[in-house]
């Protein structure tokens, strides 16, 4: 079943937990610079917003690889990066519209979140719900049912949380 | 699934006895020494917002 | 050992630059954080030294654990010598700065001499440059961080840094990081002044190993449970600190003119409903899941469009104790305070004695510069005040020099001046009363930085808890009443060690049990600490640094300020005035002289202090303080 990591902006705090947990369990060490996920934080504006692989369907990444060493796992729908194929061009980390792609300067590789195979840590510990790990098929209409509890509240039909 | 504290219990500031205040409720006597005071309520938690009747400064400094 | 963290020893007059690193002795003695601040601070301040002079040093302390998986651990320290105490100058600050030193590879800053001209440090992954900031002097903690991305380009940079204030030597000046959070008290930015220390600058992409991370992170998941189950995570999530307000408030527990009254009529204007059409959201710390901070954003009027994080209970008591009747005179207070890097909370203390002198009429209009300093006048004073301290002009130029200074310039008017400035060692405190609460009067008393309310503040005692729980946690009979007496002293002792090792471990004091029984406290740091450190420490060895860490800091005070049992004394307001207003449980309310010196006899007794207060030697031995200064670092392998 093809998941989504579903991110709900207005739900994040910047708190950056998701980087921490990130690097930890992909790399065994606290080191969020190495993290698959990065929180852009304006501090001055009051505005943050996580920032992560969309594992696209037609990944740009993919189709410049000059060795292959990107391809689509179907178990959840994310794009998967081989390490012992890749030769570390970075032509992936140039072409990503997303700057998904990033570079691991302590192992000297090229790095992307891959759904920490099944139980993303970073939606585990975010408190907020700024982060879900959805069924694709449920994604819509789970992002308009919040969308819609945030419009209720809003327009003063409801006091509490729906 | 995390088991949270309950979110209707006040303490009285009076008198320290517990309160347990009806789902919604705008204001709340204290069942031991009778101290009303007027209630809020945020995310399905109560609180305390402030206190009837109770001597003030009316004199501004 | 993991982590690996260092030590840097930066001489600013000779701009030299050593690194070192932190032995295991060191740890298991000061553990991190505050812990091995304090020692770094007694160890390098030279004794006797004016606190303005080249002499002081500045030291900022980043906790053991500040950087890791524990929950929100993202606290850093910042010492010195004071200049309004001439004691320990102490603060502690959130956010993300602490835990981007950790990975730039550093624990500890130890800041000496002074610059010749405006300077900011540069610490990027292991290296430190001392870099020219003739174009950030004059700029505010606003523009000043933006400036620096910029010119490194890198809007990652975590930057702390002075304003006005400091670079005027406010001695209320602070050092900031971010839009709201501050080392607010004791004058820390004063002395980044005196350095011409205009920023610290930070950036780092190094590892923080981790002894088991596997099992860390389970343990980190398990905290966060434990801390998210408590309904004061939830309230602080929604509201911040000033939830705590209308709880006071309703009480009768806050202080307004100057502590003259303790409820006003015109509550309304201030609770955190009435901040609802300022609120833009809650913003969070590093790793902390609780997001206890505001964000507010004034919609119209002379201030639209003015954005900031905010306000905490602290500044809502401080320039909401002056009689302010709306939020946004407090909110544009709070802006301003922060654009310049002011303390508000002592300000405030010191403006609110300023005023009551003259509503006494023992200063008048010659004094003020002109203006009325009527308490009707509460909202159009704050931001022309704050202004005038920043600069220095006017009645500011009195106002910069804090409690003490103001005493002293004010005293030829009245010997009664002294009555009405509010201060414990020369540091004012916060406008929540203590003179309900023996615990609370006792711990603003002994405070190693003052009148403070974060050192050993038992909120606890506030909550009358079951006595056979108090009995429990704190090791001996504690009454569940707050207007009582009895146990306060053990109360506050232990109060006083559990901060100092939260202090030292970095993580924020919110997710403890400052605020709560049921949240982390000795059990749940040592599992941090043994996964995530690889150490293993007994509580009773914690409760041992705890104790270290706070009587280094009372031999500090005694070496530089001679401060002793005469010091330990709260303003006799709290003794003399019972509050006039508030709950029939509160109404009345004032400090017994002779049974808060028992008290005080207990509470050194329970230190291992004489009856002035100072350590006895075979405390010292016990605590292995008996070498100090010891310059452990040097010594040690």
């Amino acid at each position: 079943m093809e998941k989504m990591i579903l991110i709900d902006y207005a739900k994040c705090t910047g708190c950056r937990l998701c980087e921490t947990v990130c690097s930890v369990v992909n790399t065994g060490v606290c080191n969020p610079e190495r993290a698959r996920i990065k929180i852009i934080r304006w501090e001055w504006q009051g505005l943050q917003i996580p920032t992560v692989c969309l594992q696209c369907d037609e990944p740009a990444c993919l189709s410049v690889c000059p060795v292959k060493a990107l391809s689509r796992d179907s178990r959840y729908g994310c794009v998967k990066l081989n390490q012992s194929r890749c030769i570390g061009c970075k032509l992936c980390l140039q072409a990503c519209p997303f700057g998904a792609i990033s570079y691991d300067f302590v192992k000297k590789e090229l790095i992307k979140c891959e759904f920490c195979d099944g139980d993303p840590a970073c939606v585990k510990f975010c408190e907020t719900q700024a982060l879900r790990f959805v069924d694709l098929t449920d994604a819509s209409v789970k992002k308009k049912r919040s969308l819609g509890a945030q419009v209720l509240m809003a327009i003063g039909k409801t006091e509490e949380i729906l | 699934m995390r088991k949270q504290e309950r979110d209707n219990i006040l303490r009285c500031l009076n008198c320290f006895e517990r309160m347990e205040i009806p789902s919604k409720a705008k204001q709340f006597t204290c069942p031991k020494c009778k101290m009303e005071y007027y209630i809020g309520w945020r995310d399905g938690q109560a609180k305390i917002l402030g206190s009837v009747d109770v001597d003030v400064d009316k004199e501004g400094g | 050992m993991p982590l690996r963290s260092k030590i840097a020893i930066i001489d600013l007059s000779n701009n030299k630059i050593t690194k070192e690193p932190i032995p295991e002795r060191m740890r298991r003695l000061y553990l991190g954080g505050r812990g091995i601040g304090a020692h770094l601070i007694y160890n390098h301040v030279e004794p006797k030294t004016d606190p303005l002079g080249p002499g002081n040093a500045l030291v900022i302390s980043a906790g053991f654990l500040t950087g890791t998986v524990a929950p929100a651990a993202s606290r850093t320290h910042i010492g010195c010598k004071s200049p309004l105490t001439n004691g320990f100058g102490s603060s502690n600050v959130g956010g993300f700065l602490g835990p981007e030193l950790k990975f730039a590879g550093f624990e500890h800053l130890v800041i000496k001499g002074a610059s010749p001209k405006p300077v900011y440090l540069w610490v990027h992954d292991g290296e430190i440059e001392i870099k020219d900031a003739s174009c950030l002097w004059g700029k505010d903690t606003f523009e000043t961080p933006q400036i620096i991305r910029e010119e490194l380009d890198d809007e990652e940079i975590k930057v702390a840094c002075i304003g006005l204030a400091g670079e005027n030597l406010v001695k209320l000046a602070n050092f900031r990081t971010g839009p709201k959070n501050s080392a607010g008290r004791t004058g820390t930015g004063c002395i980044a002044g005196s350095k011409r220390l205009k920023a610290i600058a930070v950036r780092g992409h190094q590892d923080l190993k981790l002894a088991c991370p596997k099992e860390a992170l389970q343990y980190a998941k398990e905290a966060v449970d434990q801390i998210m189950s408590t309904k004061v995570a939830k309230a602080m999530g929604v509201d911040g600190t000033s939830f705590i307000w209308n709880v006071t408030n309703t009480s009768g527990l806050l202080e307004f003119y100057n502590g003259q009254v303790n409820k006003l009529e015109n509550w309304r204007g201030l609770t955190i409903e009435a901040f609802e059409k300022y609120r833009a959201g809650m913003a969070g710390c590093f790793n902390c899941t609780v997001h206890c901070r505001h964000q507010f954003r004034i919609q119209d009027g002379p201030w639209a469009g003015t954005f900031g994080e905010g306000p905490e209970y602290n500044t809502q008591t401080s320039l909401g104790s002056f009689g302010a009747d709306n939020w946004e005179t407090l909110l544009v207070g709070w802006h301003l305070a922060n654009k310049y890097g002011i303390d508000t909370t002592g300000w405030s203390n010191d403006v609110r004695g300023v005023m009551e002198l003259y509503q006494r009429g023992i200063i008048d209009k010659e004094v003020t510069g002109g203006l009325d300093l009527s308490w009707s006048n509460a909202n159009q004073l704050i931001p022309i005040l704050l202004e005038q301290t920043a600069k220095k002009e006017g009645l500011g130029a009195i106002l910069a020099e804090g409690s003490l200074g103001i005493i002293r310039e004010l005293s030829k008017y009245s010997k009664d001046v002294e009555y009405y400035i509010l201060h414990v060692k020369g540091l004012g405190k916060l406008g929540n009363v203590d003179r309900a609460q023996p615990s609370f009067a006792l711990g603003i008393a002994t405070s190693t930085r003052g009148a403070d309310h974060l050192r050993s503040r038992p909120a606890l005692d506030h909550f009358h808890l079951p006595e056979d729980v108090l009995r429990k946690l704190y090791g001996g009979n504690v009454s569940s009443d707050f207007r009582s007496y009895e146990g306060k002293a053990r109360m506050v002792r232990w109060h006083e060690l559990t901060y100092a090792v939260v202090d030292c471990l970095g993580t924020c004091k919110f997710q403890t049990v400052f605020f709560s029984p049921h949240l982390p406290a000795y059990k749940e740091w040592r599992k941090y600490l043994r996964y995530i450190t690889g150490l293993e420490f007994s509580e009773e060895e914690l409760f041992d640094i705890g104790e270290r860490v706070y009587t280094l800091e009372r031999m500090f005070n005694y070496r530089e300020a001679g401060y002793t049992r005469k010091d330990d004394r709260i303003p006799e307001r709290c003794i003399r005035e019972p509050l006039k207003y508030g709950l029939p449980a509160i109404k009345g309310a004032h400090i017994d002289r002779k049974k808060f010196n028992k008290m005080l006899d207990e509470y050194y007794e329970l230190h291992g202090w004489d009856s002035e207060g100072l350590p006895l030697p075979e405390t010292l031995k016990r605590l292995e303080l008996d070498k100090e200064p010891s310059h452990l670092i040097q010594k040690i392998d």
